[in-house]
């Protein structure tokens, strides 16, 4: 792939051959293996696949929050302009909170459990600005009424454990905009929550996105998500991107087998007295160190040829298409209609 | 003929530091034998509370519950335990972590003394080769296990019992997708093969549909909707369940059935629900009656029951939305 190809122009966040490695004695693992992706300015990239697929590392080596014991290696990586390809301490902070921030999945043990709300925003506040702090618990009002908050001034003096789930999601979303971001990546925030409650957090996320034009890189194992909230889609299996392109016509028209077989296996609208049967992806994803040498998918795939087992297939653009695909046997476009 | 599986008004009480929560107030079902209830509610609504009390975990404070026409005492012990088994939500935390494959499945044979030795590990053998799991497998311990493989091992624990009824709480949502599908197809087989009667508890709608011949919606301790799956996802009439359903993704149909729902706030305090009907401080429908009233299980037609003093006004208007 070239890298203008990945890129669109004016990409917010343009990530290229992102590999994460697993340091062992026995040789290096990677847990994340030359990923590439972009995120424009008031777009939503969704990273999408199952546990151990590496999203959520992903995520955490762009805010180069990972354990030493990890090692990141990338042929590029930028982010509003600037080159983050291995970046030093000080320009990660620089960035950190005030260019992009991260939503967790669990606010509960990401929020500090003896602080109250107010001391933990005015905190994030003031390191991004210099104000008093009268002015910062002004701006903290500001943010909860933004995350809509009923009684914000009220819920200021709160400590994390007294406010429910989903007004802890609000807090976090809070204190992931004090520092003004231009991009947020959002780690499954909404999977620890209801389904009335997670409704109400994503269209949140999505009206603060239009409003302040964010970039948003949303990591999911969940397709509904991913069609409610993403404009472009990522699906990773063990490591690797395998397919991407837009929400409607990945969806639509999955040319990936793992895709299809995602999609496939979730209950499409039948009733039990229907009788239909779920189609099953026989076995389980690879742990990254005893992926196969070909396709990672290939042992589960039903297509699967002799070429599957040799070469890892690239990550090809597709001509004329915004869709990217790495499948050697590819499903025609006409086959899923 | 009597139900497989009654409950009559079943109560369960939490005793916490800051008063009694009525987890369970006061829920009547009826399951027939080979028959699927699907049971969805947000966490806190009492799901959980109203299983563990049917596979007697909880002890309820009243109501009775009947297997084939039996009264059953609740606190079931010997032989009537078999009867009702449980598959947990996260099988990690329920299966001991130090017992093998092969052990943990044949537990509940050697507690309730079931064959000699011998024909124990043969029908631990069988009933793991039935959901899937290898020899290979047999002498590993949880922790050597995939989710979806523990979640198998579960499974057939729960069925070493030959049980009439199984209560599923949230069996798939620790599992990923391509999983999800292999367990469902698993406990689906299993129903077919030995007429099992399940409690299927999910926050999953699109799961609910796919394995449920009823659906029950559960809010704050209470049942307010019940029918067929059919009706009731072609045509919700409480505000709740047509909430829960335009939040999981069915805004069109939602709306060619009647009001729109959208929820702002969150549960209400379990503690202290509110007077009348226990959703109106959510409800953009309310009316005066609903604080006054407790609004009784109305039956629409075809078992379709529905606790809302409003739901006449769209049932009769609507028509179902074919899904």
């Amino acid at each position: 792939m070239t890298p203008s190809a990945s890129a669109p122009k004016g990409a917010l966040l343009d990530v290229e051959g992102l590999s994460i490695l697993i340091k062992d004695k026995r040789g290096d693992v990677r847990a994340v293996d030359d990923v590439s992706f972009s995120v424009a300015a008031g777009e939503t990239l969704a990273i999408v696949g199952e546990s151990g697929a590496g999203k959520s590392l992903t995520a955490l080596a762009l805010m180069r929050l990972l354990p030493k014991t990890l090692g990141v290696e990338a042929k590029r990586i930028t982010l509003a302009g600037q080159d983050l390809t291995s970046p030093s301490e000080l320009d990660i902070r620089k960035v950190r909170g005030s260019v992009m921030a991260m939503i967790f999945q669990d606010p509960l043990s990401a929020l500090n459990p003896v602080l109250t709300v107010e001391r933990q925003l005015v905190e994030a506040i003031r390191l991004h600005e210099t104000i008093s702090r009268t002015d910062a618990r002004a701006r903290a009002l500001e943010l909860l009424d933004m995350v809509r908050i009923p009684a914000a001034s009220a819920r200021l003096g709160e400590y994390p454990h007294r406010l429910s789930g989903g007004m802890r999601q609000r807090v976090m979303i809070a204190m992931a905009l004090a520092g003004r971001p231009k991009l947020i990546l959002a780690d499954e925030p909404t999977t620890a929550l209801d389904v009335t409650i997670s409704g109400q957090i994503l269209d949140l996320l999505k009206e603060l996105q239009r409003d302040l034009g964010l970039g948003m890189l949303f990591i999911t194992h969940d397709l509904h998500v991913v069609r409610s909230v993403a404009h472009r889609v990522a699906v990773m299996y063990s490591g690797r991107v395998v397919e991407s392109g837009s929400v409607a016509d990945v969806f639509e028209r999955p040319r990936h087998p793992y895709t299809e077989g995602l999609i496939q296996a979730r209950p499409h609208g039948s009733f039990v007295t229907d009788g239909h049967r779920l189609r099953e992806i026989a076995g389980t994803v690879p742990v990254p160190a005893a992926r196969p040498p070909g396709c990672a998918f290939e042992p589960r795939c039903v297509r699967a040829e002799a070429d599957c087992r040799q070469v890892v297939p690239p990550l090809v653009r597709e001509a004329g298409t915004p869709r990217s695909l790495a499948c050697f046997h590819p499903l025609q476009q006409e086959q899923y209609a | 003929m009597s139900p497989r599986l009654q409950i009559d008004e079943m109560v369960v009480e939490h005793r916490t530091k800051r008063g009694v929560v009525h987890a369970v107030a006061g829920v009547s079902l009826e399951l027939a034998a080979g028959e699927t209830l699907g049971l969805v509610g947000e966490s806190g609504c009492g799901k959980s509370s109203l299983a563990r009390a049917i596979v007697g975990l909880n002890t309820p404070k009243s109501g009775a519950i009947r297997i084939d026409g039996r009264a059953t005492d609740p606190r079931r012990r010997g032989a009537q335990a078999r009867d009702i088994q449980m598959v947990f939500q996260d099988p990690y935390g329920s299966l001991n972590p130090r017992m093998s494959v092969r052990e943990l499945v044949e537990e509940p044979l050697s507690v309730h003394r079931l064959g000699n030795r011998a024909e124990r590990v043969a029908t631990a053998k069988a009933l793991l080769e039935r959901v899937g799991i290898s020899a290979a497998m047999h002498d590993r311990l949880p922790h050597q296990l995939s989710g979806g493989q523990r979640q198998r091992v579960g499974i057939a624990r729960a069925m070493a019992l030959e049980p009439k009824i199984v209560i599923c709480d949230e069996p798939v949502s620790a599992l990923d997708v391509s999983v999800q599908a292999q367990v469902l197809n698993l406990l689906l087989d299993l129903q077919k093969e030995q007429e099992l009667t399940f409690l299927f508890i999910s926050h999953d709608l699109e799961v609910v549909r796919y394995v449920s011949h009823r659906i029950a919606v559960m809010y704050l301790g209470v049942i307010v909707e019940i029918g067929p799956a059919e009706g009731v996802w072609s045509l919700p009439l409480h505000p709740y369940t047509r909430a829960l359903m335009q939040t999981a993704g069915d805004a069109e149909r939602v709306a060619a059935t009647g009001p729109m729902v959208t929820l702002s706030s969150e549960l209400p305090n379990p503690l202290n629900p509110p007077s009348g009907c226990r959703f109106r401080t959510r409800c953009p429908l309310a009316i005066e009656v609903c604080a006054r009233d407790v609004p009784a299980l109305e039956d629409f037609g075809d078992g379709h029951r529905v606790a809302c003093h409003r739901a006449g006004e769209w049932a009769s208007t609507a028509t179902p939305a074919h899904a």
